[in-house]
């Protein structure tokens, strides 16, 4: 009995398992009836095969039909079998007069078609072409791309990218970087133009000044009147200020931006500033302060020049009874500062503890031979910091003041860092 | 010593005010025994060239000159077999650089600004002897 | 038959097997993700398996159609084909009771 109870066991263990494969196999069946299924997976000598229902390659052919490129798909001597919409719109020609002809018919050069299906070999398979529609009569620059679809398919796949508006874009920068070049060039041009101008006029000035100034000087003062004397020495005086005029003039146009650029260690140019101004310096018994400041890269000359200005300002036009104080320090804290600029700057302050100036002479100090005091008090024809303006514009950078009557000036630099 | 207390100097000046103080100042420094003055470069070339004159021991000469310059006397005078051992000076108002190189370039011994005063102008034959005398 | 709910300690580790882009595929990887999100939250495993690209999957699997969804653990091993969009049926035959 024991026995049959065990085959009995085993038996509705086998009915239970069978049940459960039939369940399953059948479940299989009525979903693929059922259409939930939209692939079947069938063997051809042991090979799985996938036969896709209708339904199934649908997101493909939609995204081939629908997307902005061309696509085409040609046999291999180049007889088109297939073409999307685009490509039909970028050759103006309804697909269906397409289909049948020949891809070589819609090339510039049909000779082509024949490189690009050999190159297909090693490997090349991007090109860029010019295409020809509408009865030959206009062109187009694209981007073919080809993909050989063999042995799965007799075919060659095909993408084409219309490239017109890219080709528009480099021929306009093409177009500017010329116009740039020749106006770099006529820039160069000018400025050299200027520059022996200028040295000439400054050259032919000069002479008959210093005639004035060497012959005035002999006239033997003793035996003029007090106001003969007096007129004599307006006289001289005047040729002197002319002369540096002239002087500062060819100055301030020698600083153009072509000077040579070289990796400038500020401390050290301020340090030789400092030493060619010992005698003033120790004069006025001023003290310079040079705090951490980067190197840039500039010109040499210029930036000596800049620095030499705005210390000699700075201590000349100190407090009577105060020794002039001048800290160069660099300001780290710029983010707010400059608006609508894309470029980072380094700021570097010069402050100093002079006199100071009003609100309303803050716009003018950059002007050329603008003098904010009477000529007897501070010397200097005014240009000092007109150069120092027009370095800073050398080099793409700014110069700005802020002051406080009576208690200070601080000028601020903007190096731009490149 | 007689040569070098006893000095030749020709002078190439256009300009007549400038030639008078020139000519002034050499005539009144007792190393220089004969000063000649030509008005260009021209005429300076003429002189050297004539065998009929004396060569000078030194010569001094203006830049912007009409006819031939300065510039160009120089490069004839530094590159004849002749000439070229004639201690050579220029003198102008400015410096221009492209100049100054072009006499470094020559072999011109020094380029002199001109004074703007007498006391300064009696400076120029002084500096000219003492590079002379090196 | 247990049923097995998503007590803890328990991972549900799925196979998706699928086709390119087919469409069916694509609804079939988004409705296995909603419920193993609502159902088994961070105790399941998923694997999508494209038998376009790997044909071989699809022999050793015993592939008939697809989509195929094989849940592989914890047992009883379970098939379910189609888009698996009837959330109902999908939890019946994994023996999930519906909360």
């Amino acid at each position: 009995m024991k026995a049959n109870d065990k085959n009995i066991d085993a038996l509705q263990a086998e009915i239970a398992a069978l049940k459960e494969e039939l369940f399953e196999s059948n479940s299989i069946v009525n979903a693929i009836k059922q259409g939930d299924v939209d692939a079947l997976v069938v063997h051809n000598n042991g090979v799985p095969q996938l036969y896709s229902l209708e339904t199934a390659d649908y997101t493909y052919r939609l995204l081939i039909e629908k997307f902005r490129q061309g696509a085409l798909s040609i046999s291999r001597n180049g007889l088109i079998l297939y073409c999307n919409d685009y490509f039909s719109q970028l050759v103006h020609i309804p697909s269906e007069m397409i289909i049948g002809t020949y891809l070589s018919e819609y090339l510039d050069n049909p000779a082509q078609f024949g490189q690009i299906i050999e190159a297909i070999k090693y490997g090349i398979t991007t090109h860029e072409i010019l295409f020809r529609y509408d009865h030959n009569q206009k062109t187009f620059p694209g981007s073919i791309s080809l993909t050989d679809l063999e042995p799965s398919v007799e075919a060659i796949g095909i993408v084409i990218t219309d490239l017109t508006e890219k080709k528009k874009h480099e021929e306009a920068l093409f177009r500017h970087h010329q116009e740039l070049e020749d106006k770099i060039n006529e820039l160069h041009r000018t400025n050299s133009n200027l520059k022996e101008f200028i040295h000439v006029i400054s050259h032919d000035l000069k002479e008959p000044l210093r005639k004035i100034v060497m012959h005035s000087d002999r006239i033997d003062g003793s035996y003029l009147s007090e106001s003969d004397t007096k007129a004599m020495n307006v006289l001289k005086v005047s040729a002197l200020r002319l002369n540096s005029l002239i002087d500062d003039l060819v100055q301030y146009s020698s600083h153009t931006a072509q000077l040579e650029r070289t990796e400038v260690n500020l401390v050290a140019i301020i340090h030789e500033v400092v030493d060619d101004l010992e005698i003033l310096i120790t004069d006025k018994k001023a003290k310079i302060e040079i705090g951490k400041l980067p190197v840039l890269k500039a010109s040499k000359v210029q930036i000596r020049q800049l620095f030499a200005n705005l210390i000699t300002n700075a201590i000349k036009y100190s407090k009577a009874d105060t020794p002039p104080l001048i800290q160069i320090v660099q300001d780290d804290n710029l983010n707010a500062e400059i608006p609508n600029q894309n470029t980072k700057f380094v700021k570097i302050q010069i402050k100093d503890n002079g006199i100071g100036m009003e609100s309303s002479h803050l716009l003018k100090i950059f002007t050329i031979f603008q003098r904010l005091h009477a000529k007897n008090e501070y010397s200097g024809n005014g240009i000092g910091l007109a150069i120092c303006k027009k370095i800073m514009e050398n080099h793409s950078g700014n110069i700005t003041v802020e002051s406080t009557l009576n208690e200070g000036t601080t000028f601020n630099l903007y190096f731009p860092i490149l | 010593m007689p040569e070098k207390f006893n000095l030749h100097i020709i002078i190439a000046e256009d300009d007549n005010d400038d030639a008078d103080v020139i000519f002034e100042t050499f005539t009144k420094n007792p190393n220089f025994g004969k000063v000649s003055l030509v008005p260009n470069g021209e005429e300076l070339l003429n002189y050297l060239k004539d065998a009929a004159t004396e060569t000078p021991d030194v010569i001094l000469t203006d830049i912007n000159m009409p006819i031939v310059d300065g510039i160009e006397a120089l490069q004839e005078i530094l590159n004849n077999t002749e000439l070229k051992n004639i201690p050579c000076f220029v003198y102008s108002t400015s410096i221009n650089p492209s100049y100054k190189e072009k006499c470094d370039v020559l072999g011109v011994k020094a380029y002199l600004i001109k004074p703007y005063s007498f006391e300064a102008f009696e400076e120029i034959p002084k500096t000219i002897l003492r590079i002379i005398e090196v | 038959m247990e049923d097995s709910s998503d007590g803890s300690g328990t991972t549900h580790k799925f196979t998706l097997f699928v086709s390119g882009m087919s469409v069916k595929s694509g609804h079939a990887i988004e409705n296995l993700r909603k419920i193993c999100d609502t159902y088994f939250a961070d105790n399941y495993e998923v694997e999508i398996i494209d038998i376009s690209r790997d044909k071989e999957q699809a022999v050793i699997h015993q592939i008939v159609a697809i989509p195929t969804l094989i849940r592989t653990g914890p047992e009883p091993r379970r098939i379910i084909l189609g888009d698996l969009s009837d959330t109902d049926k999908v939890l019946k035959i994994l023996n999930i009771r519906e909360i």
